[in-house]
């Protein structure tokens, strides 16, 4: 429905979109910006000029063709493994909470989690590499014990996106999480 | 706010915190650091007590030629070792004869030991060493000279670092060893049994006997300490002399530092000593506890 | 950024600056952050102190968040009592829960501290906690306002002080206020350092006097009970004690020892106790936990105090708030705590503290000794939290309407201060950490840090919205003990 513009955490634009499915299902999609051919040509150049430095001193063609299958297997390795393409939150009230994520390369990875095992969703600061951020997540119980959290589940992995924009995907899953409770 | 905008000074200020006081709390009053002290309890050097005091060193290190002195004659056979002997006997004898006159002088404390103990440690310690020189003569052999001749300097300059110069009786463990470890190193380089045990015996009396007897003399007959420690530097500066003129010039050298210039350091940099002590000193416990225990 | 805060601080002080404003008003609301090596988990004086001073300040409408060191799996961000917020950093401990500091690298994290909460002050704690050292250090690199409390003493005489002064010196030389916990431990700091001693204000330590509150019906009358509740180490004096106890209770069979605590020095205590055969009398009671001190010390009619250096004595002050005779040795600040008909102090030697004590237990057998409820009620009101805050809050008022030296100034302050050669080495040490903040601000901006969410201050969540908590917010603080843990 509605798309607006955020940043993540480490100022790169990402995109947030809002699909209300219904009043008690919502889909919230965060994109990370696309591979820039300017990154690609950067890397492609180095690992290049590299491969003909080396064959500058080896004379030996075989540096610069595996220089060219290095480049093209890391590009497909990066797409296929890291490169996550947007993350999807599905949140259906009365059922349970989809978590997806799409890799650059098509491939994505889905988990689901029942109703009955969420506790509450919540906005939660850690320390991540040299900094301290904010992020979104899911906090799980045992269906049997009501007030210990057992598990802990970090949202939007990847593109770590902005307070302002866990803030607005925060208030809408509570609206869910609040009605059907 | 500040520390000027004290109200009028009708009531002086305090130093206790159960009291609330109308200064503010960076308040500096006149009597900041009053109880502040410096330097108390310091001991002031005379330059010449301290050139005394440093005499003890100037003469060990003197000792040390002397006995490195002998070993060179010995080594090159201008010294029989027969002659050494008789004369050491004769200086432990003298020495002995002195030693007890200093005693009896002093005060007695405890029991003293009898001349028959002392002849018997002596008696003991002869012995063995007469035993074992064959043994000590052959202990070295199959180490190079010069491996010899390096961990004797070395454990002479650890001697000479770790005497207790200010208690040297009875001599630290560690120096004694470490002198009777080069004796023995050098010993074993002269041609014969005989010497090695001549040698040794020298080393006995110049190392661990003759300390006792200077510090008795320091402690008995001060007025004669300087003289005999000037006359043991002569004589080692002399006897280097005789051998090698490069030796006994470097000697004098460090006798001279030794003795004369670092003193003279210690009591140029006295002044600039600066010790602070104050109420937030760490309490000292001078009281022996150990009674409570044991 | 800190370039442009000097800058706003320097030339129109009535900038956007949250603090510099020219037009200085007392209550205004500061940002405080507290660092030190010290706090919770770990017990302490420094601990404790830190805590309660933290929740008066909160109390009084200011923002306060604490840094430390991560202890054992307890790291990331915790909440206290009325959202006092906790950052546990993950910072390699090197000795006696004091980080290894290499000025440096604690730099990135403690940055990021101070951007999202907008910290307009850094009030570290306690001189032997590196990282309070490396905080200052990072906050005058960053332009914001420090303030240090010093816990303890110094001497000047071996090896060590010397280093451990020069980099206090280095340390404060351009640290804008110093608070010390009382008179002699100001005259110890401002030597130590050689501070200015205007810059140092004396703010004493304090106990809550509903925590300790007497209690005769728990003491025996049949007997008189010596109290000692201290860590059992050199410091304390546990050895003058050992020789205390058996001269005393060989000469009154009535008298009993009640010792709490533990250390090294425990092995003395023992040693004595078998061998005079005191296993009646002196009882060892170990580690306490702070809220089992009221009990011992209520059973007590006499506390007796052997450090032998102590910058403020809390332990006194609590034993007189339970109505105990006190008996101390007169060092450090010990002699300015309690005025002198509450406290009976000796020299630190044995003879001194067992006539000391013998007066006192003199004046116990002939019941003239004031009341517990009189000692207490006098006490009661001499060292409060709330005391401490308010003039801890006038020395941040102070700190706030100071300026922060610009760089070239504070590496001039500390050539000029410091000595020739360790001012050059630790100007050229700020000049690097400036360098490290100019690249940590290249790589992540200030502006892309997100501004975190107040628990506590003047725009606190938790202060405001006490009675309906939104529910976002009082989750998000739940969660962050919850968080922490799963990291």
């Amino acid at each position: 429905m509605d798309d607006e513009a955020f940043t993540n955490i480490s100022g790169k634009p990402i995109s947030l979109e809002c699909h209300s499915h219904s009043s008690f299902c919502r889909e919230f999609t965060v994109s990370s910006p696309k591979v820039s051919i300017g990154k690609v040509t950067v890397y492609t150049c180095c690992v290049w000029l590299l491969a003909y430095g080396v064959f500058f001193f080896t004379q030996n063609t075989a540096v610069l063709s595996s220089a060219i299958f290095i480049t093209l297997i890391g590009m497909m390795l990066h797409i296929h493994l890291v490169k996550v393409d947007h993350e999807t939150l599905l949140i259906i009230g009365s059922l349970g909470i989809q978590v997806s994520s799409s890799y650059a390369s098509g491939r994505e990875i889905t988990t689901f989690i029942e109703m009955s095992k969420i506790k509450d969703i919540v906005i939660n600061e850690a320390i991540y590499m040299h900094q301290i951020i904010y992020y979104l997540c899911v906090l799980l119980k045992d269906p049997s014990e009501h007030d210990t959290v057992s598990g802990v589940v970090p949202l939007f992995q990847s593109s770590k996106p902005r307070l302002n924009c866990l803030e607005k995907v925060y208030k809408s899953c509570q609206e869910i999480l609040s009605a059907c409770q | 706010m500040g520390p000027d905008g004290a109200p009028g000074q009708a009531v002086p200020w305090r130093k206790v915190l159960w009291e609330r006081q109308s200064f503010p709390d960076n308040y500096v009053d006149q009597r900041f650091l009053e109880e502040l002290r410096r330097n108390e309890g310091i001991r002031h050097y005379r330059y010449w007590a301290v050139v005394k005091e440093a005499g003890f060193v100037g003469q060990q290190l003197s000792c040390v030629a002397i006995f490195i002195t002998f070993w060179l004659y010995m080594e090159q056979g201008l010294l029989a070792p027969q002659a050494l002997l008789w004369s050491s006997l004769l200086c432990a004898l003298l020495g002995y004869g002195l030693h007890r006159a200093l005693t009896s002088g002093g005060q007695p404390c405890g029991e003293p030991r009898t001349r028959l103990a002392d002849l018997q440690s002596a008696a003991i310690f002869l012995s063995f060493t007469f035993g074992f020189s064959p043994v000590l003569k052959t202990l070295t052999e199959s180490v190079s000279t010069d491996t010899v001749y390096a961990m004797s300097a070395v454990m002479l300059l650890a001697h000479l670092l770790s005497f207790p110069y200010s208690q040297p009786s009875p001599p630290g463990s560690l120096s004694l060893n470490a002198a009777l470890f080069a004796s023995v190193c050098l010993a074993s380089r002269l041609p014969g049994a005989l010497h090695t045990f001549a040698m040794l015996s020298c080393a006995l009396l110049v190392f661990a006997l003759w300390p006792c007897l200077l510090q008795r003399m320091r402690d008995n007959a001060p007025g004669h300490f300087p003289g005999v420690c000037v006359g043991v530097c002569v004589g080692g500066v002399a006897g280097l002399g005789s051998q090698t003129l490069g030796g006994a010039v470097l000697l004098s050298s460090a006798l001279v530092s030794v003795t004369l210039l670092c003193p003279l350091l210690l009591v140029w940099l006295q002044r600039h000593k600066d010790n602070i002590q104050g109420p937030w000193d760490e309490a000292e416990i001078h009281e022996d506890l150990s009674r409570f225990l044991h | 950024m800190g370039q442009r805060r000097r800058t706003a601080a320097l030339k129109s002080p009535s900038s956007q600056r949250d603090s510099g404003d020219a037009a200085w008003v007392p209550n205004k609301k500061h940002n405080i952050c507290m660092v030190s090596d010290f706090f919770y988990p770990n017990m302490g004086g420094v601990e404790s102190h830190i805590y309660q001073l933290s929740q008066c300040l909160i109390e009084k409408g200011h923002k306060v968040v604490i840094a430390t060191h991560a202890y054992g799996r307890r790291k990331g961000v915790r909440y206290l009592t009325n959202g006092l917020k906790v950052y546990y950093l993950p910072l390699q401990v090197m000795y006696n829960q004091s980080t290894a500091t290499t000025c440096f690298h604690s730099l990135p994290l403690l940055r990021c501290v101070f951007v999202r909460e907008r910290i307009t002050v850094v009030h570290a704690h306690s001189s032997f906690s590196a990282m309070a050292h490396d905080a200052l250090f990072h906050a005058k690199t960053m332009g914001l306002n420090t303030v240090f409390t010093d816990h303890s003493l110094f001497g000047f005489a071996d090896v060590s002080s010397v280093l451990t002064n020069k980099l206090l010196t280095v340390s404060l030389c351009d640290t804008n206020h110093i608070v010390c916990v009382s008179y002699t431990s100001k005259e110890n700091t401002v030597l130590r350092a050689a501070l200015n001693p205007e810059i140092v204000s004396v703010i004493p330590n304090a106990v809550d006097p509903t925590d300790f509150t007497p209690d005769p019906t728990q003491r025996q009358h049949d007997r008189i009970t010596i109290v000692v509740i201290s860590r059992l180490v050199y410091r304390k004096g546990i050895d003058l004690l050992g020789g205390i106890i058996p001269e005393l209770c060989l000469k009154y069979p009535d008298l009993h020892f009640l010792i709490g605590g533990e250390g090294p020095k425990r092995i003395v205590l023992e040693e004595v106790r078998e061998k005079y055969q005191l296993h009646e009398r002196v009882r060892l009671l170990g580690a306490l936990e702070h809220k089992d001190v009221r009990g011992v010390l209520v059973q007590g009619h006499i506390f007796l105090n052997t450090s032998l250096t102590e910058a403020f004595c809390m332990a006194i002050v609590e034993g007189a708030s339970c109505g105990l005779q006190v008996v101390s040795t007169r060092v450090g600040g010990i002699p300015e705590v309690l005025p002198e008909d509450l406290i009976t102090l000796c020299e630190p030697t044995v003879r001194s503290l067992c006539a000391g004590l013998e007066s006192v237990i003199a004046q116990q057998r002939s019941g003239s000794v004031p009341s517990p409820a009189t000692i207490h009620s006098r006490v009661r009101n001499l060292y409060t939290w709330k005391n401490v805050a308010e003039r801890t809050e006038r020395v941040y008022d102070r700190v706030a309407g100071e300026g922060v030296l610009p760089l070239d100034r504070r590496l001039r302050r500390l050539r000029a201060h410091c000595g020739p050669v360790a001012g050059s080495i630790f100007a050229f040490v700020a000049v690097l950490d400036f360098l490290f903040l100019l690249l940590l601000q290249w790589l992540v901006p200030d502006h892309l840090m997100d501004v975190a969410v107040d628990a506590t201050g003047p725009r606190g969540l938790w202060s405001q919205e006490k009675s309906c908590k939104s529910r976002f917010y009082s989750k998000s603080a739940t969660k962050g003990a919850a968080g922490a843990s799963s990291q």
